[in-house]
């Protein structure tokens, strides 16, 4: 496994408490973790070299005095642990279809409806009959199902690669307190034997 | 400012696996993992770990939990710890079937870990929507307008900027710096004295 003591470089927990939030953490390579600090944009928008984010409330979660969103690169809309987790207890117990079934349905309601609120009303009222899928997971489903933002990433993307737009963006966090930590105790060391000789106590010297 | 916990003053130097486990309802908390072989004990419970759920943070690995308010003793925690290390599994097994009544019949360690793990569901999250939720592709209209809105306000604003011309230096680069001045500068002028002597100027 990794090193364990580490100056540089490891998950930034002084900063988590220090700084202002919220932080956005992005899964963005294949299993790669980003951390930023996110600059809100009306409230409610975080614009990253990735693309703009959407910061809802209902996924947030509190983490060493912080608020901490959770994003896929891939979507727009915050993880939730919950969800994906209850998703994924699905596949692990082979009732895979029961997702499939209910995206389907998700997607027939929306062909059929352009109004939202007639399609939701379909959905809910077809999913009473389920007892293993709640209509919290069916929320989940049709927010995961409607919000999408490939298209806008990239529309952004190449422009912000030939330049270098640091007004605005949402920075990365990264632990710099332990180096700092790390160099006072140094310098306090140095600054204390400059001002008392440690030689004294066994009478060597002037 | 809020003042760190102790836990979060115990992570500051800690490089090795994290994991992030959700205690409540959205309350996280960080705790460092000590491995048995798949698995992990805290006074969260048992955790599985997956090296297909292993995220990387730079190098260090992060694995997401949720504990669903499940609690175990920290002493008995620490203890199971300790005795992995001395390679004590008989005392292990011993201290879970005290703990846990669906593993009486269990005969090892990890066989005890396994079923605690089945009957609590502390499996890792992956954050990986797109391997469970494969297909995302329709889009709520009002939503893309309002995101598609944002977009070009950061398009126009990105055309605007221009590359920064001086390069800005790392405030840990600017702070040894100061420190270094503030211990020397006494020595400066007789520095430059010596130099002035040694030139044979002053």
């Amino acid at each position: 496994m990794a090193k364990r003591f580490s100056l540089k470089g490891q998950w930034p927990v002084l900063e988590f408490n220090w700084k202002r939030g919220p932080i956005i953490l992005i899964k963005t390579g294949d299993r790669h973790l980003e951390l930023k600090q996110a600059n809100r944009i009306e409230g409610k928008f975080v614009l990253t070299k990735y693309g703009v984010f959407e910061l809802d409330g209902e996924h947030e979660y509190r983490l060493s005095n912080n608020s901490l969103y959770i994003f896929n690169l891939h979507n727009a809309k915050p993880v939730s642990i919950q969800g994906i987790e209850k998703i994924q207890s699905f596949y692990r117990n082979k009732q895979a279809s029961l997702i499939v079934k209910e995206l389907a349905m998700i997607n027939a309601a929306l062909k059929e409806h352009s109004d939202p609120l007639e399609a939701m009303e379909i959905v809910f009222e077809k999913n009473k009959a389920q007892t293993n899928i709640s209509q919290d997971d069916i929320k989940f489903l049709i927010d995961y199902r409607t919000y999408y933002k490939d298209d806008v990433g990239h529309l952004i993307l190449d422009r912000m690669d030939d330049k270098n737009p640091l007004k605005g963006m949402s920075g990365s966090v990264t632990a710099y307190f332990p180096i700092l930590i790390f160099a006072g105790i140094g310098i306090g060391i140095t600054i204390f034997l400059r001002f008392f000789n440690p030689l004294k106590i066994f009478g060597i010297g002037i | 400012m809020i003042w760190p916990s102790s836990n979060d003053w115990g992570l500051v130097f800690y490089g090795g696996p994290l994991a992030h486990i959700l205690v409540k309802k959205n309350i996280m908390v960080s705790k460092k993992i000590q491995l048995m072989r798949d698995y992990f004990v805290n006074e969260f419970g048992v955790f599985k770990i997956d090296s297909e759920t292993q995220y990387h943070f730079n190098k260090q690995a992060i694995f997401f939990y949720n504990a669903h308010d499940t609690r175990f003793s920290k002493k008995i925690a620490k203890k199971i710890n300790k005795l992995y290390a001395k390679h004590k599994d008989l005392e292990i097994l011993e201290i879970l079937k005290a703990n846990f009544k669906e593993i009486q019949n269990t005969e090892s360690i990890f066989e005890a870990f396994e079923k605690i793990i089945e009957g609590t569901n502390h499996y890792p999250i992956d954050l990986d929507t797109d391997k469970y939720l494969p297909f995302f592709t329709a889009r709520k209209p009002k939503g893309t307008k309002l995101l598609m809105e944002f977009a070009n306000q950061g398009t126009k604003a990105i055309e605007t900027l221009y590359p920064s011309v001086i390069p800005k230096l790392p405030i840990i680069v600017v702070m040894v710096g100061v420190l270094v001045f503030f211990l020397i500068y006494k020595d400066i002028p007789e520095w430059i004295r010596q130099a002035q002597q040694f030139m044979g100027v002053g």
